[in-house]
């Protein structure tokens, strides 16, 4: 395994093509408005090396059987299910922010279980080109981006009625070395931290759209694949050299637009290509997996922000009101809802074919679809108890300005005991979690990320046996006569 | 003696595990605490932060023993035992 340092050296000679503000950009290592990012994915070596963390962050090999970065492993058993979810709110509670590396995981554990079923019925070298890969992804400890969602253009229309056919990422032509394809991948979080990324297809296809079925993985710095960052809320006070304005100063998470302009994929790195039947199962592996994932990072996430509200409290000496009270019961109760679906779903975790375990995807998709509610919640009642000065504080420069800082520490203290600065701190970490650039993150990404609540809503219908439930009011009931519906 | 230490991996401690061990090292000053994979300790001592205690359960005893702690009131037994062991 990696330490965190040699994480970041294995990072700094790619030459990946990135784009921000209309320039491009010399190394995600050294970019002020990146390197947070960087920092919260090797957060994930760091506490692989600590014997307090280790237990979680680690797993054993099934292939090796060495000792591997948990980010890399295939999940054996529920119980490894269940390590994974605790893994990620560790990581959460550390960071803040999104670390980034638990979609490659989800990526890998959906392609393991997917290639092996598809090579089984279509006689393909899936599974064996994907061990291989997964060989090296676990003997380099690298960090591993799973690209699923393209731009989609109308959403009425499938990938193949599209008016532009490149809106969903596809083959374009077949050589006997391998594919080329074009398209591109929106939202990718963690990307430039990434020494790989592996492509999958964003919806089940439907026969006739076999260029569009497609899966492989790429080092990030491959040729014709760039990436163009996205805006976060805030994100240039990072460039302000304030330590107290940004929030959190060390952590943060970054996305990208990425787009693959003709880029060249040899046969070996090849694990779905034209097989429209086995997309379908995938796209539901790894949405299920990736559901499960948001009941442990968002709850990590969840931790510092209800802590910081319980400072801002104590700092305005607001900490022995009832309804204060109240409101953090209320935030913990949210955030170990989330944390329990997290873990129910992978306590109830099934064997695949392959022999990986799977999460439960029913309660996977309950987690995730509470996922995208309770953060809003919790940061509704964060700023509540905050209080507006949460957004109306002067800057960390105005503090330390030789006429303004004396009437601000005078003005805005709070209880005696307290800096006016350690007030003003906590509450830029409240700004930076519900509004600021970790948001991104904790609010819009709980809702949208891993897929929208509908999608959830589709597979809770999908998987809700209602027709189970109609047997078992029947029974109650004494009703005989079979139900129709009318 | 040696007390090889194993911790849990900290999701949600509701127990303060690295300062208990720091207690218990300040009281066994005699004792030595090797890191990493050292030869067999002569006791393990599993550290976990809730009740749930779901360290690895693969984790091999000492020569003499181990112990799992999740409460303060299990650092007080595993301070009674060791200094039983220490006695005898």
């Amino acid at each position: 395994m990696m330490t965190g340092e040699q994480y970041i050296e294995s990072i700094r000679p790619m030459k990946m093509d990135i784009w921000m503000f209309g320039e491009k950009i010399e190394s995600a290592v050294t970019n002020p408005i990146l390197r947070p990012s960087l920092n919260s994915v090797k957060a994930t070596y760091d506490l692989a090396q600590q014997p307090e963390c280790e237990d979680l962050i680690t797993a054993t090999s099934h292939l090796s059987g060495k000792r591997i970065n948990r980010f890399c492993h295939i999940h054996q058993s529920a119980d490894d299910l269940i390590k994974k979810v605790k893994m990620q709110r560790l990581l959460g509670q550390r960071t803040a922010s999104c670390f980034q590396r638990c979609v490659g995981m989800d990526a890998m554990n959906a392609l393991y279980s997917t290639t092996f079923e598809c090579d089984i019925k279509h006689g393909t070298d899936y599974y064996k080109n994907f061990i291989t890969y997964l060989k090296l992804v676990q003997e380099n400890d690298w960090v591993v981006d799973g690209a699923m969602t393209d731009p989609k253009g109308d959403r009425g229309l499938g990938p193949s009625q599209q008016s532009d056919p490149d809106l969903y990422l596809r083959v374009v032509e077949r050589r006997a070395d391998g594919i080329v394809v074009r398209g591109a991948k929106v939202h990718q979080t963690g990307i430039t931290n990434s020494h790989e990324v592996i492509v999958m297809p964003t919806v089940a296809m439907k026969p006739g759209e076999e260029d569009y079925a497609v899966s492989f993985a790429v080092p990030v710095d491959t040729k014709g694949v760039f990436m163009i960052i996205g805006r976060q809320s805030c994100d240039t006070r990072k460039l302000e050299g304030s330590c107290m304005d940004v929030g959190n100063s060390e952590f943060g998470g970054m996305e990208a637009l990425v787009i693959f302009d003709n880029v060249f994929v040899p046969n070996d790195r090849i694990f779905q290509n034209g097989e429209t039947d086995f997309s379908g199962m995938l796209v539901e592996r790894f949405a299920g997996y990736h559901r499960q994932s948001y009941g442990g990072c968002k709850v990590g996430v969840g931790d510092v922000l209800i802590g910081a509200a319980a400072l801002a409290a104590d700092y305005n000496g607001a900490q022995k009101a009832s309804h204060v009270k109240d409101k953090l019961i209320e935030m913990t109760h949210l955030n170990e809802t989330l944390y329990s679906c997290g873990i129910a779903c992978s306590s109830q975790g099934w064997k695949t074919q392959a022999g990986s375990y799977m999460i439960d995807l029913l309660l996977a998709n309950v987690c995730k679809q509470n996922v995208t509610r309770f953060p809003y919640e919790i940061t509704r009642l964060a700023e509540d108890i905050a209080g507006g000065l949460m957004v109306t504080a002067p800057s960390e420069k105005d503090l330390r300005h030789e006429k303004l800082g004396p009437y601000i520490e005078k003005y805005l203290k709070g209880v005696d005991s307290v800096s006016t600065e350690d007030r003003l701190k906590v509450l830029r970490l409240i700004e930076n979690l519900t509004l600021g650039t970790a948001a991104v993150g904790y609010r819009t990404e709980s809702m949208h990320g891993a897929g929208s609540p509908q999608a959830q809503r589709i597979m809770i219908a999908r998987q809700g046996n209602i027709a189970h439930k109609k047997e078992l009011a029947k029974a109650i009931a004494k009703i005989k006569e079979p139900v129709t519906a009318k | 003696m040696t007390i090889k230490v194993k911790y849990c991996g900290g999701c949600n401690p509701r127990f303060g595990r690295v300062a208990a061990v720091a207690r218990l090292r300040a009281s066994l000053p005699g004792v030595k605490f090797p890191e990493g994979d050292a030869p067999e300790p002569d006791y393990t001592v599993i550290v976990c932060g809730c009740p749930s205690r779901c360290a690895n359960p693969g984790t091999p005893g000492g020569r003499l023993g181990a112990f799992t702690v999740s409460a303060q009131k299990d650092m007080d037994r595993l301070m009674e035992t060791l200094r039983n062991i220490t006695r005898s």
